[in-house]
């Protein structure tokens, strides 16, 4: 069995020659001699010249176009509300779940798009954590988004589409938890999402920028990643920070601080480090900068705070 | 023995500083000459030092003194001693901070570098720890975090204590210095600690400095984006790469002091060093080579002898006239010592001349008879009434401005390589040409660093192709025609960045032809390092910061058209019709008739378009108009408003007036308008009395073009001259504006004259020697305004009928068949390589090929080169046509005892169209029709070009074309020309910053277009004033590629 890739080249070769040639036609290239094609062309250039004479027989191979499983409605008068498009988006389901299962599929992702009278669209797509036909589990992902959804424009078609999986059971190592209920799972995010946004849900990533404590959310993922390898011990006292920062209000001396005083540690300012100046994203809106102090107040109570255009925080205490 | 003009100056002693004392002394600070580190320009360095009352400061730039000597020039003018110093990169990533204390640790330091320099490739450098004791002396070394704690070490063999004895046994205990930097991080002070307890173990200085990367504050978004550069990455993605903050930027000694409260001795220490680092770049102690002259001679006599024996030979009696301006001149030359330069470019000449290389001395110098009588310019300035001070002067700083013309090519390498063998890899180098950020090549890199999507990158590239165009356009609307929203968050940060980067140095060239040498090792006086191209040295100076040192620099400069000329002289004389281009008649009617006609192509200088669009208004009649002619179209005269004046004053349409009537006889040959820099000099010798020394201070302003503040100073003075002198202010105003305007680019008379010698001997040629004059002009490619395709058709205009490509026929080189007759040489075929084509040559000449399969057989062709000779046609002595030939060569080649049969072929010839689209794919050029002729039969509507003369002014036309040429001169205001050629010639049009905006993209894509426009006819110069434009696709139309906005 030729390599088809190969094959492809070789025939682009052949074509390139036959065009400089002149042979612009299958008449043409079927006229030529078929012993001065081998000879000059090769012996794929042989097969496609049997080809062009008829001579070469070839079974017809059937094949089908791919199965869709989308459906689509638009609107004879523009919606504003969210029951119509429960409605239709359940049919849907139902229509997309007799075909996926006549064929022994299940839905993997679903795409939700919703056409608004502006001609602007959304687009939404659902990773299904355990790929399923399961229509009323399918539909409660939908309606769990669907219930803070909220647009400026009335919606004038709709459109979901379903991409299909295999039904594959899953194996586990030994001492690896499964999920009881993926789909449950999937769905207390979706519900998260839907009343905390989707910024302010998911797994914390520390950032790798010069910003103390930065950091953002990744989708939450269940996988059994191996643990990374242990950072490497910091020197120094163990700074137990605020999340979020505690604000402050600090007296100054000569731009120094003198006193502070917060809901958490108050007091005046018997030692001090600093400034220690950050700043960052200076190339667009996010630019930050702030300017760092040590402080030791009269208690004995050791300090990291910061002041920046909001003004003065604590970041926390050191052990 | 000759002095070094710059060791005449001035050098700063540390008393001058006396009453700075004890201030803070920055000593390390990088600038943008460290290449993609320091975020600011040595002069932005000099002047903030200046603003914060810095006494001195230290340049340490990495691996080099690249930026050393403008800092320098820059620090002097601002009364702060400049210091100099490097960064050495260690063979284990460590970085060493280095400042030169005397003469002797220079010599070091640049030795060292060399050394580290040229066993490394190019852009790359490393220091070895063993070679430093050899270098130590005179060298003081900062050990700091850089060397205790390298963040990018690949060894951590030594401990900073290891490290610090180790510097303390090469250099010496008072010659190490512990240093200090406080950033307002956290965390520094954990590496500050030990570094102070290891002062004190060893008993070592501590010194405070900032090692600083910019100027200011701002200068720190500069080196975040380099850091992208640098690590191939972009800023969202650089985290800690970036620097934490912006404190890296040059800090007041109050602000320095606040920081080394507790550690006051860091401060004093800093001026301390400082008053003993008394090492100045300006006497660096270079001596030009002296020359080797016969035993009696001293080489002033030596001269003298051969410049009156020359005299005797250029002149048929050397009249007195002749005999006082030598006799001067040898008395200056002997004076200022340079006897030696002028023997050694005589011996560079000689040297040519034996070796069969034209060479024509270029410059300033053609001011010199001395420079005549010795064979090294073609140009009495004698008899051309030229100013001998132009050149040389008494007041003069620096040597002399010798520039030799060499072919380009094999012929000048030799002379570059005869050079580096006779002064040795150490002892002579090209000078460096420091590529800059400016356009395209800034927008793109800050795109990429900001993170732009790479389809706005590609965007920009494809609109802005040509470069920096603000005539029509802003940054922010270009970079949003690219598909930047304007309200997009980071275009601010685009913009400042932009203006922030541009012009800075982005890495080291060569220059083109500068070379420098001296007596000793030059690599004692500038570190050399190695260039891309093998065999090359380059030293780490531009040719004006070697000016401003008094290194001597001869321009060998390649020019295609003398390499054209040589070869079509040598042409002629293999040909027994022998030509001697300095005997040409001056006055050749038929040379100026082509001229007059701007029918130019290929002839050097005057080819251009907007020479042409002169021409026929010039209308050259003699040789001092070709002078004039060349000088004219450069932005200097055309940015002082000078071109049409001149013109008009010529054709007799505008009166011939003076600013004053005292200038008569200094603009009386340009018809009152000054056009050349010697005019300017004597306008300010005569309207401002201005003395040698103030006329050279004009001069160096008028070819530096870099500082415009040394134009405006040179401008302040002379106005100021003009008023005492009771010019009137209407007048001062002009002359000013004159002036200034050749600050851009300053155009010498003598330089006017050589290039002109060029320009009449080309088209001199052009007429009277014609086949042997393409023929070499093809074998020249690529070069001039041309393509090869429009040099064929433009040789089929003047009767020179080109013949293709044959495998019986051609050699490598076109050649000359007969006085009407060319033969194209397979240096014109795409992708065969020379040595198969030699190879190919070296067979015929042992045997005629007697048939293809002979052919095959013979010659070790790859296939692919086999199928391009049958295309193109070179095979068609074999077979019937050229389809015949392309059957032929798909056969397999059989070892066969018996002799096989071979079909004929069944495939059908090409027709023309089929013919041309092969030439320009295998050739880039056809000497079949033009595609345009193909054509023409479905274009009813549109003007062919020779017909355009016959247009009535203002009446609506089409032209259409292949695009030869698009142009948008920075002095045209946005307009941009572009030049259309069809089968009958070469149709201009012109395209205003509207329309061009319009269709930018098409303009600049499209290789063939119709243009719409109104006819504008000046004095035979018709150009389509442009409406519409429109492609032209057809299948058919595969053309040259254009020569774009050069």
């Amino acid at each position: 069995m030729p390599d088809p890739r190969k094959t492809a080249g070789e025939v682009g070769r052949i074509m390139s020659i036959l065009h400089k040639w002149g042979v612009h036609t299958v008449g043409d290239f079927a006229a030529l001699d078929r012993k001065d094609i081998s000879a000059r062309l090769g012996p794929e250039a042989v097969r496609l010249w049997e080809r062009a004479q008829g001579k070469s027989m070839r079974l017809l191979k059937l094949i089908e176009p791919p199965e869709s499983f989308a459906e689509s409605f638009e609107f004879e008068h523009e919606v504003e509300t969210i029951d119509p498009l429960l409605f239709m988006l359940r049919r849907f389901l139902e229509q997309i779940a007799i075909r996926l299962q006549a064929i022994y599929l299940v839905a993997q992702e679903l795409t939700l798009r919703i056409t608004f009278d502006n001609r602007e669209q959304y687009e939404r797509c659902f990773s299904i954590p355990q790929p399923t036909n399961d229509v009323d589990l399918l539909f409660r992902m939908l309606h769990t988004h669907l219930e803070n959804f909220q647009s400026e424009h009335p919606i004038i078609a709709i459109a979901l589409e379903a991409k299909p999986t295999k039904p594959a059971p899953q194996q586990f190592g030994l001492f690896e938890t499964a999920l009881r209920n993926p789909a449950q799972l999937s769905e207390t995010l979706a519900r998260l999402v839907a009343l905390l946004g989707s910024n302010r849900v998911g797994t914390p990533v520390v950032e790798e920028t010069h910003r103390p404590d930065a950091f953002h959310l990744e989708p939450f993922a269940w996988n059994f990643s191996p643990p990374s390898t242990p950072a490497e011990p910091k020197s120094g006292a163990a700074l137990r920070r605020f999340r979020p920062a505690t604000n402050a209000s600090v007296l100054l001396e000569q731009n120094k601080p003198l006193h502070l005083r917060s809901a958490k540690v108050s007091g005046a300012i018997s030692k001090k480090n600093g400034p220690y100046l950050a700043s960052g994203n200076w190339w667009d809106v996010q630019t930050w900068s702030r300017a760092e102090w040590d402080l030791e107040l009269n208690p004995g109570e050791l300090v990291r705070c910061h002041a920046d255009e909001s003004g003065w925080q604590i970041d926390g205490v050191y052990d | 023995m000759p002095m070094s003009p710059a060791g005449k100056s001035t050098v700063f002693t540390t008393d001058d500083f006396a009453s700075c004392a004890m201030s803070y002394v920055e000593l390390h600070a990088g600038s943008a000459f460290s290449f993609l580190r320091g975020g600011s320009f040595p002069e932005q360095l000099a002047e903030t030092a200046a603003e914060l009352e810095m006494p001195a400061m230290a340049l340490l730039d990495r691996d080099g003194v690249y930026g050393s000597q403008r800092f320098a020039m820059a620090a002097r003018e601002q009364n702060v001693r400049p210091i100099t110093g490097a960064e050495l990169t260690m063979e284990d990533g460590a970085i060493l901070p280095v400042l030169v204390e005397n003469r002797a640790g220079y010599k070091n330091l640049c030795g060292l570098l060399t050394q580290a320099h040229l066993r490394s490739e190019k852009g790359k450098c490393s220091v070895q720890w063993s070679e430093l004791a050899e270098f130590a002396d005179g060298l003081v070394a900062l050990v700091g975090e850089a060397v205790c704690f390298p963040r990018d070490a690949n060894s951590v063999a030594y401990s900073s204590e290891n490290r610090a004895q180790f510097l303390i046994d090469a250099f010496g205990c008072e010659n190490v210095f512990v240093e200090i930097q406080r950033h307002f991080l956290r965390g520094k002070e954990r590496i500050n600690r030990p570094l102070v307890d290891l002062a004190a173990h060893y008993r070592l200085s501590i010194l405070a400095t900032n090692g600083v990367q910019y100027a200011k504050p701002s200068g720190r978004q500069v080196a975040d984006v380099f850091t992208c550069i640098r690590e191939h990455t972009h800023l969202d993605a650089a985290g800690k790469l970036l620097t934490q903050n912006a404190e890296r930027h040059l800090k007041s000694d109050r602000e320095m002091r606040e920081l080394f409260r507790d550690l006051p001795e860091a401060i004093e220490n800093t001026s301390r060093l400082a008053e003993r680092l008394t090492f100045s770049l300006e006497n660096i102690g270079y001596e030009f080579p002296s020359f080797p002259v016969p035993s009696g001679h001293s080489m002033d006599s030596f001269l003298r002898t051969i410049v009156w024996f020359g005299a005797q030979q250029r002149y048929t009696a050397v009249s007195a006239a002749v005999k006082r301006q030598l006799e001067e001149e040898l008395a200056l030359i002997s004076k200022l010592g340079f006897p030696g330069y002028f023997l050694i470019v005589w011996d560079i000449v000689n040297f040519c001349r034996e070796h069969d290389v034209m060479v024509q001395g270029r410059g300033s110098a053609a001011n010199s008879a001395v420079c005549y009588c010795l064979g090294i310019t073609p140009v009495d300035p004698v008899s051309n009434h030229l100013v001998f001070e132009r050149f040389l002067s008494e007041s003069r700083k620096g040597w002399p401005d010798i520039d030799l013309d060499l072919p380009s090519g094999d012929r000048r390498e030799s002379v570059i390589q005869e050079i580096y063998r006779r002064y040795g890899k150490h002892g002579a180098a090209m000078t460096a040409n420091v590529i800059t950020y400016r356009g395209r090549s800034a927008a793109r890199e800050i795109g990429k660093a900001l993170n732009f999507s790479p389809s706005i990158l590609d965007r920009f590239s494809h609109l802005f192709a040509s470069g920096d165009f603000p005539h029509t356009l802003d940054l922010q609307s270009q970079i949003e025609q690219a598909g930047l929203p304007k309200e997009h968050p980071r275009m601010p940060a685009f913009i400042d960045l932009y203006q922030a980067m541009y012009g800075l140095p982005r890495h080291l060239g060569q220059h083109s032809g500068g070379m420098i040498i001296c007596q000793d090792k030059l690599s004692s006086f500038v570190p050399l390092e190695n260039a891309s191209m093998p065999g090359r040295v380059v030293a780490q100076w531009d040719k004006d910061d070697c000016e401003d040192l008094g290194i001597v620099k001869v321009d060998l400069l390649g020019l295609g058209m003398m390499s054209v000329m040589q070869d079509a002289l040598e042409l002629c004389r293999e040909r027994g019709r022998p030509l001697d281009l300095a005997h040409i008649p001056k006055d050749d009617a038929a040379t100026f008739e082509i001229m007059q006609k701007a029918d130019t192509i290929g002839v050097f200088q005057i080819e251009s378009r907007a020479q042409m669009a002169t021409l026929p208004r010039m209308k050259p009649k003699c040789f001092y108009d070709v002078v004039i002619e060349v000088a004219i179209i450069r932005p200097g005269p055309i940015q002082g408003d000078m071109v049409h004046p001149y013109l008009a004053r010529r054709a007799g349409r505008e009166p011939v007036t003076y600013f004053d009537p005292r200038l008569k006889p200094i603009l009386g040959r340009t018809l009152g308008v000054p056009l050349f820099q010697e005019q300017m000099l004597k306008i300010a010798m005569v309207m401002a009395d201005f003395s040698g020394d103030e006329a050279e201070e004009l001069r160096r302003a008028l070819s530096f073009h870099r500082s415009e503040v040394r134009m405006n100073k040179v401008s302040v003075k002379l106005r100021a001259a003009m008023q005492r002198k009771n010019v009137a202010p209407a007048v001062i105003d002009k002359i000013l504006q004159s002036i200034t305007s050749f600050a851009l680019y300053g155009f010498p008379e003598s330089h006017a004259i050589s290039f002109a010698i060029l320009a009449y001997g080309s088209a001199y040629l052009k007429v009277h020697r014609a086949s042997e004059f393409y023929a070499s002009l093809l074998n020249n490619q690529p070069m001039g305004f041309y393509t090869p395709a429009t040099i064929v058709k433009d040789a089929s205009r003047h009767g020179v009928k080109t013949q293709p490509v044959c495998v019986q026929r051609s050699t490598w080189n076109c050649a000359v068949v007969s006085d009407e007759t060319v033969r194209l040489g397979f240096c014109v075929v795409n992708g065969l390589r020379h040595e198969h084509a030699d190879e190919l040559v070296r067979q015929r000449q042992d045997r005629q090929f007697d048939s293809l399969d002979d052919f095959k057989r013979r010659v070790a062709v790859s296939k692919e080169e086999l199928r391009a000779l049958a295309e193109l046609g070179a095979l068609n002595c074999f077979t019937d046509h050229r389809r015949a030939a392309m059957w032929r060569v798909e056969e397999a080649m059989h070892d066969d005892l018996l002799a096989r049969s071979t079909s004929s072929s069944p495939l059908k010839r090409m027709n023309i169209s089929e013919r041309v689209q092969a030439d320009y794919e295998t050739m880039n050029l056809t000497i079949g029709p033009h595609p345009m002729k193909l054509l023409r039969e479905r274009l009813p509507n549109v003007w062919r070009a020779i017909d355009l003369a016959q247009a009535q002014p203002g009446a609506s036309v089409q032209i259409a074309g292949n695009v030869i040429c698009r142009q948008r001169p920075g002095t045209a205001k946005g307009f941009v020309f572009i030049s259309l050629e069809d089968e009958t010639g070469v149709a201009n049009a012109i395209v205003d910053p509207d329309v061009f905006e319009r269709f930018r993209l098409m303009i600049t894509e499209e290789s063939f277009l119709l243009i719409e426009g109104d006819v504008q006819n000046s004095e035979n110069v018709v150009l389509i004033k442009t409406r519409d434009i429109r492609p032209l696709a057809h299948e058919q139309l595969v053309g040259s590629e254009s020569h774009d906005f050069h």
